[in-house]
């Protein structure tokens, strides 16, 4: 049962490390029609952030992702933003006015929310190379920040 | 929940009732012997974007009367659906409920509800003799539900609030309702009513939020304590008529969902309160206030053991699951619901599932 998500304002401090579990299955559909499974991205560092448009401090992050990414490079850092629950039309218009070079997953039923254990957005979980999940940030947290970077870059492959 | 638990009670509620027809009233609530206020709410939703079979619940006036509210009838209307009224037999949460085949293009129902209410005050000095409740009943109120769990550390932080407090589950209670005024906020960013998860709320000390997780929080720490409390989901349909700005809404309420809550103590029975309003209050009433300024003083003290009837409840419901839902359980009923083939419409999103509500005062009995 997934009943809603609590959207807030604090700010993850750091990521944390992950201690609670294997990775649940990703397999969802972006807002371009294109099927993503988190098993064709091993060998990268993955990193699976849960969203939706009406959440200020998701839409806030978004920027902060695209310039993560950026720096990393695809073939070092894949992100995979999971709409929480809205429509391709909504999520269609969201990119269109906030163009992000990453997709945009549809979770439009909210079951991966729920597999993942999202009870809070934004919420972000980093995966590393071999598909395990290291660290999870619940709330707003600063990709920008030297030691998120740190962590990142050492958890990716060598360019 | 199967479908077929729930019981429908389409015989009884077609027709409005005559105004007429309002009963009197003998019970503790020591204001039920004044006037009432008499209301039609009119509830228009729309589905803009139907998908095979289209699906609507709107949730309907408290089934039971009380010595605040009673309900006048429902009537609706909806073109080319099957339509039928119903309530949920765990908390009797009544809803009208319909359903459009792939045919129809533009799904649309109208609900219109006539209420009577009066204003609600519950003498807090004068404990009387009331009818046995059902400790059955009770029970129900203070169960964990998905978003109320009563362990953990929504137990934790309820026994250190009460640690201390001399008295019963009155001042227990009372306790309760004053922590939660002092140490939560309205956070206007707050989506609708909000979610109501407190576990959520305290693991992130995030104690931010509107009615829905407010209120919600003052019941789940009640019930961790043992205190039987339960939230009242509902909607304004009224200016305030005691000076509070920022606590009433008439004509187009829309907007104005608002959950109240009640917590049960021995000798007074249900007992009115809404700590969420004192910090509506706080927030909206005119800028910079606190709760050291007097007219947040007069909310918070009025809102343990009062309510201004210029609202209208739904009904007490937790982790519902409607009929022919197929997308699972909803957290409460306050907002309509809508379902196609492709998804649960969300409620909060007007250009998929528009509605409208409408508020008129039509007289007084």
């Amino acid at each position: 049962m997934l009943l809603g998500v609590f959207c807030v304002g604090i700010a993850a401090q750091e990521l944390t490390s992950w201690t609670s579990g294997p990775t649940p299955l990703l397999a969802l559909t972006d807002h371009r029609g294109i099927q993503h499974a988190l098993t064709a991205y091993r060998g990268r560092v993955v990193l699976v952030n849960f969203w939706t448009t009406w959440c200020e401090p998701c839409r806030e992050e978004m920027p902060a992702l695209q310039a993560l990414q950026e720096q990393l490079g695809k073939e070092r850092l894949v992100v995979l933003a999971v709409n929480y629950g809205e429509s391709p039309e909504k999520v269609q218009q969201f990119a269109h006015h906030t163009p992000v070079d990453f997709p945009l997953l549809l979770d439009r039923h909210m079951e991966a929310a729920k597999a993942w254990g999202v009870r809070v957005l934004p919420t972000s979980f980093v995966l590393g190379q071999d598909g395990d999940i290291r660290y999870s940030a619940v709330g707003l947290l600063d990709w920008r920040d030297a030691q998120v970077l740190q962590l990142l870059t050492a958890l990716s492959p060598r360019p | 929940m199967h479908r077929r638990a729930f019981l429908k009670a389409s015989v009884a509620l077609p027709a409005m009732a005559a105004l007429s027809t309002l009963p009197q009233f003998t019970r503790a609530d020591t204001g039920a012997a004044g006037k009432w206020r008499v209301f039609e709410v009119t509830t228009q939703a729309e589905i803009l974007k139907p998908a095979g079979v289209t699906r609507v619940w709107l949730p309907t006036p408290l089934l039971e009367d009380t010595p605040y509210q009673k309900s006048l009838g429902n009537t609706w209307k909806a073109d080319g659906a099957t339509v039928s009224a119903a309530h949920d037999p765990k908390f009797g949460a009544s809803f009208v409920f319909a359903e459009w085949p792939e045919t129809v293009k533009t799904p649309t129902l109208e609900l219109t509800s006539r209420i009577a209410t009066h204003d609600r005050t519950v003498d807090l000095t004068k404990p009387g003799t009331l009818p046995k409740v059902d400790p059955k009943v009770l029970a129900v109120y203070t169960e964990p539900t998905e978003l109320l769990p009563t362990d953990g550390i929504v137990r934790e932080t309820a026994q250190t609030i009460v640690k201390g407090v001399r008295g019963g589950h009155h001042e227990q209670a009372r306790a309760i309702y004053e922590w939660v005024v002092e140490n939560t906020f309205r956070d206007p960013k707050t989506r609708g009513c909000g979610i109501g998860d407190i576990k959520t709320m305290l693991e992130t000390k995030n104690l931010g939020g509107k009615c829905a997780d407010l209120n919600a929080l003052c019941v789940g720490l009640c019930r961790a304590v043992g205190i039987p409390a339960r939230d009242v989901y509902g909607v304004r349909v009224a200016t305030s008529q005691l000076g509070f700005k920022s606590l009433g809404k008439s004509g187009d309420i829309t907007k104005a969902q608002h959950c109240r809550a009640e917590v049960y103590l021995e000798g007074y029975g249900w007992v009115p309160v809404d700590p969420g309003d004192v910090r509506k209050v706080v927030l909206e009433e005119q800028p910079g206030l606190t709760l050291n300024d007097e007219v947040v003083k007069r909310a918070r003290s009025f809102l343990f053991g009062n309510w201004e009837m210029n609202w209208m409840a739904y009904n007490y419901a937790h982790d519902l699951l409607l009929p022919k839902a197929t997308r699972g359980k909803i957290g409460y009923f306050m907002y309509p619901q809508c379902e196609t083939a492709e998804a649960r419409l969300d409620s909060l999103d007007p250009e998929n599932f528009r509605y409208t509500m409408t508020s008129r005062e039509l007289g007084t009995a």
